[in-house]
């Protein structure tokens, strides 16, 4: 949605300020006697609208939803339920094989006893090296990580299906599942289709199964992983050379022990005159009324954004709630299933020139990120496609660095400006970063600045 | 846990009164339970006020904590229905027990929240939020207001194709374009965003905003970002689409049919089609000779489509029998098979699926739908209504006669 300005003779100032009217927090502590010790909650949310007047004849608006992960330090972390799903197929032999040796090792000595690990490898078939069980003996496990031998072809499907098998064996509310999937290469063998493997990734899901994907070299089929991120909310990496994997691996694991929510969802529930038009980078569930959002696992200082249109129709002039936004999600802090609740809120008048005309930059910002990141995948395409020259790309991308680095969107203006140092030698680095970036874009998720 | 948030109403999860049996508390958990398994927030709410209200004595707590009233607007001053009297005088009682009736009253009264009629939408609402639980409208504020009467549109121009469909352009601003538009041309020769109709006083202003085949107005082409005043009868073309302004009060040609239905259907506004090939879009029987025998109806009131016995397909493709414009209703959502005596609805495999007075239905399986049974399918909600039958009509026709 595109809002361009015109010379407006009405005067009529955009409105800045944040147009929640009524906060109703389920609060720990709020109102009954003091509970000592009583500790912070994991998220906090705030909503915005593009405009906080609207036309009574009817029209369109945008909300914009901010979670952010409470910066406080926690005392404890969730304990770990995680899968390491190891690509070992002909092309790993050598660097990459050692490296990714190396970074289970890591794994390992970062994981404790209260952490349940297996790691599982993949070839044509597929081997548990260890199977689900709390970290107890590292130097055992380490033995048997280095025993791990190249294979022959990469059966991705086989891996992954294992993998969430290990861990739905021990999966419970107390601890925290992620499914690590690491490979280089096309799928060669057993279900090598697109939409069967992202289906799986779904199933999954659905069984609150996260898996994360990290690809390695120039091989892989950055869709594919991507649809797979996309699908089970989980991170998408791109690692460029084998020395980088371990860091990489790291990075992950150092996200998943400051996870202070999860299966989080906003929930919107619309009255009579508001429908819910697009909602941006996600697939809602709807029934009648009430909208389901679902999001991605969210760390310790992490922000989450939502993007939604909402159709407004026609109504008498008035101040009307347009949406009641619920923020559900399990706390780890807490411990508790927590639910946060705003009101969105408009004025509607009949008077159109008393609309203005631009919207809250904030909320025109994620407009435009959002923008990007489509625009992104289709810079993507195009290149693959060869139907945009490398002039054409180069010139995309530009443009697209500068409005991220305006934004203050410096990681995702740091892998553009890679993408673009590559560009005319290397495509494959090219195609893999940009889909890297256009997926967190997508997802909304930054650290606080 | 021990902690307990006054504000949240153990008793309305459990769905009994504040004075329920410890047996019925029991019954309706267990009920409930099984009703809400597939709903995690929902089963852990009920668990959480099952844990409370099972217990007698977290339930004297609790009753004792949630007497403190929320933080609300203040709300006593809203037209409201009068408190039945709960606490009776009792002769004899000594002053403690009327003081405990009393205060089980109070409790009652701020539980249950105050009860009143939205002047908007006329549905009896909670209050409690300061908001209209059905439209949304700012109950706090409008204390004393009996009735808001509906916005009148006034009378607005319209834009008419060759095929005699048309939109109409409300006040304000109306986007032009091939995607998510107010006026929505799904035709490869216009632009994403192509051009912006403005509405203001009965006057009508168009502006090219960078469309790539450009906007024609009586043969001239519009410079990009300049607006101009249309007169009634201009002209326009959108990249291959031509289309004829009406103002009010000028003559209005023929009206075909065709896509009146999908005009109606409310939440987005009407596709212009573009093909030559109508009949793919005609309702089915929209002709006077076949029997109505239900209409399917919105809850909303803005969709009423006559319904005469065959196959009549629902989703969001123009070339559906019922047309709903709803992002998450499926290009083919639904089918009602109408027959004289019964009319079936099947989910033919949509995505959100087809609730059935709130149970979803199995795709691909018929299931009769009774008059006045709430239907949801994507945002919307609708339900059948039963047309008079013709030998009711006949029926008074023949009593009339007789006379």
């Amino acid at each position: 949605m595109e809002l361009t300005q015109r010379s407006d003779s009405s005067g009529a100032q955009p409105t800045q300020q944040v147009s929640v009217s009524s906060e109703r927090t389920q609060q720990v502590g709020a109102g009954t006697p003091t509970v000592m010790g009583a500790p912070t909650r994991a998220l906090q949310m705030e909503c915005l609208l593009g405009r906080e007047m609207g036309n009574a004849y009817g029209g369109r608006e945008h909300l914009l939803v901010e979670i952010t992960g409470t910066a406080t330090g926690m005392g404890r972390r969730l304990p770990l339920n995680l899968c390491l799903v190891i690509d070992r197929s002909g092309s790993m032999e050598g660097e990459p094989i050692d490296y990714v040796k190396r970074a289970c090792g890591y794994v390992v000595d970062l994981l404790d006893q209260n952490d349940i690990l297996s790691i599982i490898t993949f070839s044509d078939s597929v081997d548990v090296v260890m199977p689900a069980r709390r970290v107890v003996n590292k130097t055992l496990i380490k033995e048997h990580i280095q025993r791990i031998e190249i294979g022959n072809t990469t059966n991705l499907y086989d891996g992954m299906l294992v993998g969430c098998q290990q861990v739905s064996a021990v999966m419970s509310e107390q601890v925290l599942t992620r499914v690590l999937v690491f490979t280089d290469g096309e799928p060669t063998s057993g279900i090598k289709d697109f939409a069967s493997i992202v289906q799986l990734a779904a199933d999954q899901k659905a069984r609150g199964i996260t898996i994360t994907v990290l690809g390695f070299g120039p091989e892989f089929n950055e869709e594919l992983l991507a649809g797979i991120a996309r699908r089970s909310g989980g991170n998408y990496y791109y690692i460029q050379r084998p020395e980088l994997i371990p860091e990489v691996f790291r990075r992950e694991l150092e996200l998943l022990m400051t996870v202070v929510a999860r299966n989080v969802r906003l929930i919107l529930t619309l009255p009579r005159f508001s429908q819910v038009r697009q909602v941006y980078g996600a697939e809602p569930s709807v029934q009648g009324r009430v909208v389901e959002i679902p999001q991605v696992d969210i760390e310790r200082g992490a922000v989450v954004t939502q993007l939604v249109e909402l159709d407004l129709q026609m109504r008498p002039p008035g101040r009307y709630r347009v949406a009641k936004v619920a923020l559900a999600y399990d706390d780890t802090i807490t411990g508790r299933l927590e639910r946060t609740e705003v009101d969105a809120v408009m004025e509607f008048t009949q008077d159109v020139s008393r609309i203005p005309q631009s919207i809250h930059p904030r909320v025109q910002n994620e407009i435009e990120i959002q923008q990007l990141s489509r625009s992104l995948e289709r810079t993507v395409m195009g290149l693959k496609t060869q139907q945009l020259s490398a002039a054409e790309v180069r010139k995309e991308l530009e443009r697209t660095m500068a409005m991220l680095s305006r934004q203050g969107r410096l990681q995702e203006a740091q892998e553009i400006q890679q993408a673009l140092a590559a560009l005319g030698s290397d495509t494959s680095v090219v195609e893999k970063t940009l889909m890297g970036t256009a997926y967190s874009l997508e997802v909304g998720k930054s650290k606080q600045p | 846990m021990s902690t307990f948030d006054p504000h949240e109403d153990l008793y309305a999860i459990l769905e009994v009164p504040p004075d329920a049996s410890e047996e019925l508390i029991r019954e309706q958990y267990r009920k409930l339970v099984q009703q809400y398994m597939w709903d995690r927030e929902k089963f852990a709410r009920l668990n959480h006020a099952f844990e409370v209200l099972g217990d007698p004595k977290r339930r004297a707590e609790y009753d004792m904590q949630a007497a403190i009233p929320r933080p609300r607007p203040d709300l006593s001053t809203l037209s409201a229905p009068p408190e039945p009297d709960v606490a009776p005088t009792v002769i004899g009682a000594k002053p403690e027990e009327l003081l405990a009736t009393q205060q089980i009253a109070d409790l009652q009264r701020t539980r249950m929240g105050v009860r009143v009629t939205c002047p908007v939408c006329k549905t009896e609402t909670s209050a409690v939020d300061g908001y209209c639980e059905e439209c949304g409208f700012a109950l706090a504020g409008a204390e004393g207001v009996q009735e808001i009467p509906p916005l009148e549109m006034p009378e607005l121009p319209t834009l008419v194709d060759a095929q005699g469909n048309t939109v109409t352009l409300r006040p304000g601003v109306n986007t032009v374009g091939r995607l998510n538009a107010d006026v929505l041309l799904p035709d490869p020769s216009v632009s994403r965003s192509h051009a912006r109709f403005t509405v203001e006083n009965g006057v009508v202003a168009l502006e090219d905003v960078g469309s790539t085949n450009g906007t024609f107005v009586n043969g001239q082409k519009l410079t990009p970002q300049t607006p101009v005043t249309l007169s009634n009868g201009a002209e326009i073309t959108f990249g291959g689409m031509k289309l004829t302004l009406r103002l009010p009060g000028a003559p209005v040609a023929d009206q075909a049919t065709g896509e009146s239905v999908a005009a109606t259907s409310a939440p987005v506004p009407p596709t212009l089609s573009v093909s030559a090939d109508e009949a793919e879009n005609e309702p089915a029987p929209a002709d006077k000779e076949a029997e109505v025998v239900a209409y399917w109806c919105s809850e909303d009131g803005i969709m009423r489509v006559p319904l005469s016995p065959g196959m009549h397909t629902i989703g969001r493709r123009p070339s559906n029998h019922i047309v709903i414009a709803d992002p998450y209703v499926s290009g083919n959502h639904a089918i009602l098979l109408v027959e004289p005596d019964v009319v079936n609805i099947e989910d033919v495999g949509s995505t959100n699926g087809t609730l059935v007075d709130d149970t979803r239905l199995i795709a691909h399986v018929a299931a009769p739908l009774p008059f006045g049974v709430k239907v949801q399918i994507g945002q919307g909600t609708y339900y059948l209504e039963k047309a008079e039958s013709a030998e009711e009509i006949a029926g008074e026709e023949v009593s009339a006669d007789a006379e």
